[in-house]
């Protein structure tokens, strides 16, 4: 076991362990929980080379509405995606996002818009249904390529090509607390494994002003 | 059959198939639902009542729909099939066939955009209570809108007329009028809505109404002439016997509901309402009553 080589300033508990292995990349796992020690799910955690990089070719991504609900709910991908937003549900949705790094509206579709959207900018982006305001769907746009988002056992996995110096970004929809970039360093065949524990406070929103709430 | 006949059953069938007609593609995810009831009618010692004290059931298959021609505005439609059934006086046992109909607009995009909606519902009932069945209307136009990501809020004004069916038996003997040419449950008022839920947990909802209601109000009462300088009709009431009268009257009056709702799945979820209503209570012959109502609702 190597040292722990991470800095960070923030009062959340963490705990990074580094694995020496035998490997030609490096696998990044991390299991994210919340407050109260419960694997959290879509949580993303992007890591940032502290050099310069290839970030290659963009891949073309897909966020579904099913069932009134944004699937997957958080998405991750690489800036200068283009993002397709297939709408399995029998009713038709108008998705819209205000965000600063990515400002569009669908308006009201069935199936598939025959045009992505292209995320062309870093940053987040948040989506929602204009005529179901329940549904909220997030995206977060970023310059590396070095990216995952957390299952439901909050676990996470990321394969770095390169050795170096990098900067691990932990971020979650529902976190209840500030999040700094934590330093990183990584080594010949090593691998990288690490716990982190959020703070967290549950989104949900009233069901009157949406559709079937309070139209009538 | 006359033309009086055809008429009504022209309206009960255009409610029955558009409860039938609530096709997934115009409306939500789940736009059926069944809901059984269970409640407790309780009145709170003013001289007049609309029911007596008494337990019931009710169960309530519901459709709606919704299509948005455009983005921002569209149609929506909700009805519903209701059966209610009381323990004691068998008499207010009714159906109702409802239906509403409207048209709402969204101001703009967003979550916290207002609506405003501008609605007419129809409602259908059959009583066994003779002289509280028939037709009501009520146009409504209605504003909502999120205030925040866990309260929304909605106010709406309706008119209100019911027409009540004049099917007191003559025949038995017994006087169907004591004075007035209609039916005394044949009432119009005017009410304005106030209402907001707020989303205590991802499961649970709270929600508070309140109703302001003038114009005219129905309400049974054991005969008095003090009563009767106020009514505009009366009759006699065939829910407890001959002994109790139904008067009309011009007045003024509120209701407070405070709901709980706890939502077990996107398709199960239960309630607890209670109501309290209050006519004319400063007048000294007004009627109120508390409402405890538990609904377990499943939609599909």
């Amino acid at each position: 076991m190597i040292s722990t080589i991470c800095k960070h300033s923030v009062s959340i508990p963490i705990l990074i362990i580094m694995l020496g292995l035998p490997m030609t990349h490096a696998d990044v796992v991390i299991q994210i929980t919340d407050q109260n020690g419960d694997p959290l799910a879509d949580a993303t955690a992007v890591i940032t080379p502290k050099f310069e990089f290839d970030a290659g070719a963009p891949t073309d991504a897909e966020v579904e509405q099913i069932n009134e609900q944004f699937f997957p709910r958080v998405k991750v991908v690489q800036t200068g995606s283009n993002i397709y937003f297939p709408n399995q549900d029998q009713i038709r949705h108008h998705v819209y996002s205000f965000s600063e790094a990515k400002q569009f509206d669908i308006p009201l579709y069935s199936g598939t818009p025959s045009e992505p959207i292209r995320f062309d900018q870093s940053g987040l982006v948040v989506l929602g249904c204009n005529i179901h305001d329940q549904m909220r769907g997030y995206i977060l746009v970023s310059d590396s390529p070095y990216f995952s988002v957390s299952d439901s056992q909050g676990q996470l996995e990321i394969s770095l090509s390169e050795t170096g110096d990098y900067e691990l970004s932990i971020w979650h929809p529902e976190k209840d607390q500030q999040l700094e970039p934590i330093q990183i360093s990584i080594g010949e065949d090593l691998s990288f494994s690490g716990s982190y524990q959020l703070n967290t406070a549950r989104l949900f929103f009233p069901r009157r002003g949406s559709s079937g709430g309070g139209y009538f | 059959m006359n033309l009086r006949q055809l008429k009504k059953d022209a309206r009960i069938t255009l409610i029955i198939l558009m409860i039938l007609g609530a096709v997934p593609t115009l409306a939500q995810h789940k736009p059926h639902s069944l809901e059984i009831s269970t409640f407790n009618n309780t009145n709170i010692g003013l001289a007049r009542t609309d029911h007596m004290n008494d337990y019931g059931v009710q169960a309530r298959l519901s459709a709606q729909g919704y299509y948005e021609r455009e983005p921002g505005s569209g149609f929506f439609y909700a009805s519903d099939l209701a059966l209610t059934k009381y323990d004691v006086y068998s008499n207010l046992d009714r159906t109702e066939l409802s239906t509403q109909i409207g048209y709402v607009r969204k101001l703009g995009l967003g979550f916290d955009k207002p609506r405003i909606s501008a609605s007419l519902g129809m409602q259908y009932r059959n009583s066994a209570s003779e002289i509280r069945s028939g037709w009501s209307i009520a146009p409504k136009i209605q504003y909502s809108k999120n205030i925040s990501d866990r309260i929304a809020i909605n106010a709406n004004v309706l008119y209100y007329r019911f027409e009540a069916e004049d099917r007191i038996p003559i025949e038995s003997g017994e006087p169907g009028w004591v004075w007035g040419s209609d039916n005394p449950t044949s009432i119009q008022n005017t009410q304005l809505h106030l209402g907001g839920e707020w989303a205590m947990t991802p499961n649970s909802y709270l929600a508070l109404d309140t109703t302001y209601i003038k114009g005219e109000f129905s309400s049974m009462a054991l005969p008095s002439s003090g009563l009767s300088a106020y009514a505009s009709a009366a009759s006699q009431d065939d829910v407890c016997g001959s002994t109790y009268y139904n008067y009309r009257y011009q007045g003024q009056g509120s209701v407070l509901a405070l709901s709980f709702t706890h939502v077990f799945s996107d398709s199960l979820e239960a309630s607890f309402r209670f109501q309290r209503t209050l006519v004319d209570a400063d007048e000294g012959n007004g009627y109120g009553q508390n409402i405890t109502n538990f609904s377990l609702s499943k939609r599909f």
